[in-house]
Order: structure tokens, then sequence, then C-alpha cells
């Protein structure tokens, strides 16, 4: 399979914080990456820099085979990203925030058209979206936020902590139809979590970072085996420690 | 009420430093730094150009008048017999014309003519014709009240003036001087209005995106920072241009106002003299169109100036809203002390120094273009045009740059510390 992200020695530093020392990983087209680790492990600074939001301080960042800082505009279009805790343009209706993010992707008019229509099933909040964004519930927003993400039909789609914060029943909407997109698609997913049972459910493979380097990575099954473990959480406790998780 | 709430709200405005510095400090700072300014401005344009030399002079018709010759000798001031010779040494002349004397004795008002020579259109140098007036009148009535033996109190009105401007060496009337004072005052105004807006707006629309973590979103989508600048700058733009007309219709019903209800005890129909002047210079704009669009320019040049000031504001030094208001608010009144500077002072007595920090300020230009307008000085115009160019040009590459991700999402000093490490 065709190798979508390529991170290999990244490193970043925020005055005297080192966020990463030389992280490395790949991500496979069709597959559902796991970026597992407790807060402040440097989830958040690998994804922007995957996304291509900031820049690493060394090593080296391929998506699509190219630098994602300085990717063109129609590769762009390539990606899509959803940021922890993002929030919404709280003076803009949730359909008019879905129309102004298809009118940045589409090439046509009938594609942005069908883009909406895309947005608005995968939200599920249906009279809700005539109502400005500023009046959701945080699982609203994070709903919004992720139909906005994947109604552009990304090939690559870096979400980060995406049932942050949500109860139980918009997290499983969340999960599901991150899985359902990448499955339907053949798209490739990266998606940072705290929740090992969520990782279970929809990881196809996971890293495990803590203190800016990747302590352990593989399939779910295959980190459970090699720890012995009967779950991911076990195996996150173990290498990570009680203390940072 | 509880007690702990309040305590709680309390600490939590005085430990925010923007709140600190703009409501404990700021203040304080801003007395010193506008008041001192003014001070600078007008003891410079009414210290005489060559060491040594009086204020003002006297020419008088009659050279033997008592009156005259002894105010000239208690003021210190040179005696002329000519208007073009005394205007050649000294700012202001008063010229004292025959029978001067004789007036004072009837109990009469006497009646002289002022002649101000004006080495740029501000009200300092205006302030200097009034000043060297107020101290002959002083003197005259001194005189007078000396010689009927009463306080000099009881001496009311001893003198009725003509006032002639003279600028660039030719005679202007009152009408003309409020033209050239009043159209860059009015630019003054709206650029500060305006800019002031649209730099927090600008500010704030930033700030926003940061706080509500939209930015990232934004950044990550397929269009170009030039674009999300643009977008911006169009967007705060039109908001400053909504807020500076509704602060204009204001302006004209609090006119319409003043004009209709205000009763004046000097002023001619029964209009008060503020009105009567307001209603001469509408008039008088309105018979030029033209002054219009050269306002408007410099609206919308103060505009788009103020609205990259605050874009960088906001991108560079702020993460949240409170402080980016705060920050343009501080810089708004900044950018605009040159400004003020101008309106009093000529600006050729100001130092190099502070004439280079003058050109820092995005309020300056548009003022200055309507100055040179004003006045009609096309080389002031035109020098301001092309550096207001060059200036938009540079501010706009400044603010596309910092559009990028880094300083976005985590500010100027993380993004210049990321490029010095690479």
């Amino acid at each position: 399979m065709r190798v979508v992200v390529e991170v290999s020695g990244v490193r970043k530093r925020f005055g005297r914080v080192e966020a990463l020392r030389g992280v490395s990983f790949s991500v496979l087209e069709g597959e559902i990456f796991c970026l597992v680790g407790p807060n402040g492990a440097g989830k958040t600074t690998t994804l922007r820099i995957v996304a291509g939001l900031i820049r690493p301080d060394g090593g080296a960042v391929r998506v699509f085979g190219l630098d994602p800082s300085g990717m063109g505009l129609e590769d762009r279009r390539r990606l899509s990203y959803l940021p922890e805790d993002a929030g919404v343009y709280r003076n803009l209706t949730g359909l008019e925030y879905l129309e102004f993010v298809a009118s940045v992707y589409a090439r046509s008019r009938e594609e942005a058209l069908e883009m909406v229509r895309r947005g608005v099933e995968l939200s599920g909040l249906g009279e809700d979206l005539r109502r400005r964004a500023g009046g959701y519930s945080k699982g609203m927003k994070r709903r919004l936020a992720l139909a906005a993400a994947l109604m552009v039909e990304p090939e690559l789609a870096i979400l980060d902590e995406p049932t942050a914060g949500l109860d139980v029943a918009h997290a499983v909407a969340v999960r599901r139809t991150v899985r359902d997109y990448v499955r339907s698609s053949r798209a490739s997913a990266i998606v940072s979590s705290h929740n090992m049972l969520e990782v279970e459910y929809i990881c196809d493979s996971v890293a495990l970072i803590s203190g800016g380097r990747i302590v352990e990575e593989g399939t779910p099954s295959e980190l459970k085996d090699k720890h012995g473990a009967s779950n991911l959480e076990e195996v996150y406790v173990k290498l990570v420690g009680v203390e940072a998780a | 009420m509880r007690r702990g709430i309040l305590v709680k709200e309390v600490k939590e405005l005085l430990r925010d430093k923007y709140i600190l510095f703009n409501i404990i400090i700021l203040p304080m700072l801003m007395v010193f730094v506008m008041g001192g300014i003014a001070l600078i401005a007008t003891q410079t344009s009414t210290e005489p150009l060559v060491e040594g030399e009086a204020l003002a002079a006297l020419v008088l018709e009659d050279p033997d008048d008592p009156y005259a010759l002894r105010a000239a000798e208690v003021l210190g001031w040179r005696v002329y017999n000519s208007v073009e010779e005394a205007l050649g040494e000294s700012r202001v002349v008063i010229v004292v014309p025959k029978g001067f004397g004789d007036m004072l004795s009837r109990g009469e008002p006497g009646r002289v003519t002022v002649y101000a020579r004006l080495d740029t259109i501000s009200l300092a140098q205006l302030g200097a014709a009034g000043g060297a007036l107020s101290a002959f009148e002083e003197a005259v009535r001194a005189i007078v009240a000396s010689e009927r033996g009463v306080k000099p109190e009881l001496v009311i009105n001893p003198l009725e003036a003509d006032n002639v401007y003279i600028y660039k060496g030719r005679e202007i009337g009152f009408l003309d001087l409020a033209y050239m004072v009043g159209l860059p005052l009015i630019a003054g105004f709206i650029a500060f209005i305006l800019g002031s807006v649209v730099a927090q707006v600008g500010a704030i629309s930033i700030a926003v995106e940061r706080e509500a973590r939209t930015v990232e979103i934004l950044l990550s989508m397929p269009v170009s920072r030039a674009e999300i600048a643009v977008a911006k700058l169009v967007a705060v733009t039109i908001i400053g241009l909504l807020a500076t007309i509704s602060f204009e219709a204001g302006f004209l019903a609090y006119a319409y106002v003043v004009l209709t209800y205000t009763p004046a005890p000097s002023g001619p129909g029964g209009e008060s003299l503020a009105g009567l002047l307001v209603r001469e210079l509408v008039d008088y704009v309105a018979q030029r169109p033209f002054d219009i669009g050269i306002l408007a320019l410099s609206a919308f040049i103060a505009a788009a100036n103020m609205a990259l000031l605050g874009l960088i504001v906001g991108v560079a030094f702020v993460g949240d809203i409170r402080g980016a208001t705060s920050s343009v608010g501080f810089l708004s009144i900044i950018v605009m002390a040159p400004v003020i500077y101008e309106l009093f002072a000529p600006g050729a007595q100001v130092p190099l120094e502070l004439k280079i920090l003058f050109h820092a300020s995005p309020i300056y230009y548009p003022f200055m273009i309507v100055k040179g307008y004003a006045t009609g000085s096309w080389e002031t115009l035109g020098a301001y045009m092309v550096v207001e160019a060059l200036y938009l040009v540079l501010a706009s590459l400044l603010a596309a740059k910092l559009m990028g991700g880094e300083a976005m999402i985590y500010g100027a000093r993380q993004a210049l510390r990321s490029l010095l490490r690479r």
C-alpha cells in the first residue's frame, strides 16, 4: 500500500521546552493511524507539523510525497485538519459554516452544493444547522467541525482528539463517522487520542508518544501480544506509566 | 452579592496586565504624552524665529502716539514704519492707526490691525497672533487705567482688532484660513475615529480566530495567506467605514441641533458663533466637491493603514480579545500624536529625530496629504502619496508574512525563534 505520510526524525522546540525529540512514523493509504500519549507528549505539535501549519526545527515530513508547509493550494485540498477543541464562527449558522468551507474547497458550484449536502448528513444536526453556532453545545460544535472536515472528502484527515470532552452518545457518533468515512473512501486518517477504548475501536495502527518520542508502534493486537496485555490501556500504563496517564 | 464573587472579579481584572496598564498606568502616561506634545508644539511655534527677537512688533502711523509708544516700551517690542519691514523680523505685527490715542482718550476702543505671518497652517501660529494682541491689549489697558486712576479691570475692551493673515507671501481671509485649518482637522478627526475602529476590529478579528481555535482550520484550508490577509483587510475596512458614516451622521445631527437651537450673543441671525463657523465651513466645502474626494481618499488610506496595523498587532503581540483591544487602543492614541503636533506646530521646527518617528504613524500620511491639498502645497501632497503607497505595500507584505501558521498559533516571538533556529 502507498505511504501517505512519512515523518522521520522530527524535532521541535518552544523556548526551553523540547516538544519533539526525533519523532518518526508513517501512515499508509486507507489506514487510521492513532497517535496516543499523555498531555504534553507532543501529539498536537506533531499533527500541526503534518498539517503544514508549523515547520519542524529538524527532521523531515512528507505528505503525499510533498513538504506540507510548502504545499500548493491544489494539494492542500487533499487534506483536512480538525484541531483539538476547534471552535466555530459563533455568528455564522451551522449551515453557513458548512457553505463557507465548501466554497473554499469546491471547484464548482455543483461540487460545493454536494459537499454541503454531505456535511449536513454527516453532522446529523438537522434543523439546528439553521441556528447560530455560538449557541451550540460542545458536542454539536464538534460534530459540525468534524462534518466540515470530512465533507470535503480529504485523502488524509488529521483529527486531533476528535472526541475529547464529549459525552458517550456524541463520542460514539463521532467515532462511527470517522471509521465509516475512511472505510468507505479508502482515505487515510491520523487521529490523536487519550481514550484507549476509542483507539481499539477505530485504529489500524497505533504509535505511543511520550516526552516527545515515539515509544512503541504497531497494530492494537501486536501491541497487546508484545506486552502480554489484555487491552491497550494496560499497554499504555506499562509504557507511559500511571503518573503520566 | 456574595463578597467572594466580587473579590474574584476584582482580582481577575486587576491581575490582568493589559487592564492594569490601560486603566492605571496609561491614563497617567497619556496626560504627559498628549499634553507634552501640545505644549512643545505651542512653545516652538510661539518662540521667535531669531534669538533675542520679540514675538511681535508695532507699526505706528502716528510715530508720536503716546499710548502705543508706552505700550511698546512696556512690552519690549520694536517699532517700525512699514508693515513689510516689521513682518520681515516679527511674526506678528500690530498696526496702530492715526487717531488711536484720541479714540482711547474719548473712552472709545482703539482700532488696530493685526498682521500675522504664518510659516505653516497650525493652531499654535494662529494662537500666537491672538497672544500678541492680548499682550498689547493688557499693556494699553494698564496705561489707560493709570491715566484715569482706576483699576485695570474697569477698563473694558480697550481694543478692537481686524486680522490679516499672510501665508506664503499673500494675504488670506478668515474663511480661507478656517478652510486650511478645518479640512486637515476634519481629516485628522476622521482618520483617528476610522483608524481606531478599524485597527481594533482588525486585531479582534485575529484574536477571535485564535481564541475560538478557528485559526488552525482556516490556515489548513486551500487558501493563501495573502487571501486571508486581504479578506480580513477588506472586511475590517468596511466595518470601519460604516462606523465612520455612523459617527459623521451623529456629528451632522449635532451640528444641526447646534445651528437650529443654540442662540448666540455675538453671531448674526441668532446663530451661535460655533454654529456659524460650522455652516460656513460646510457651505465652503460644498462649493468644492473635490474636497470630499480627497477626504474620502484620506479616510480610505487611514483605514487601510490602521487595519494593517491592527492585523499585525493581532497576530504578533496578543493572544486574546482583551489584549487585542487594549493594545490597539493604546497604539491608536500613540499614532495620533504626530497629527496633534502638526495641528499645533510648524512642521519645519520639528526636530529631525521626532520627524522620523512621525513617519512611523499610519495616521500621519493621510493627514499630511489633506494638509498639503488644503494649503496648496502640491509637493507635500505628491511626496506623501508616493511614500504612503510604499508604506501600504510594505505593511501588506509584513501582514501577509505574519499570517503564517507559527505566528498565528503561537505568536510572533515563537515564529521568530523558529525562524532563527532553522
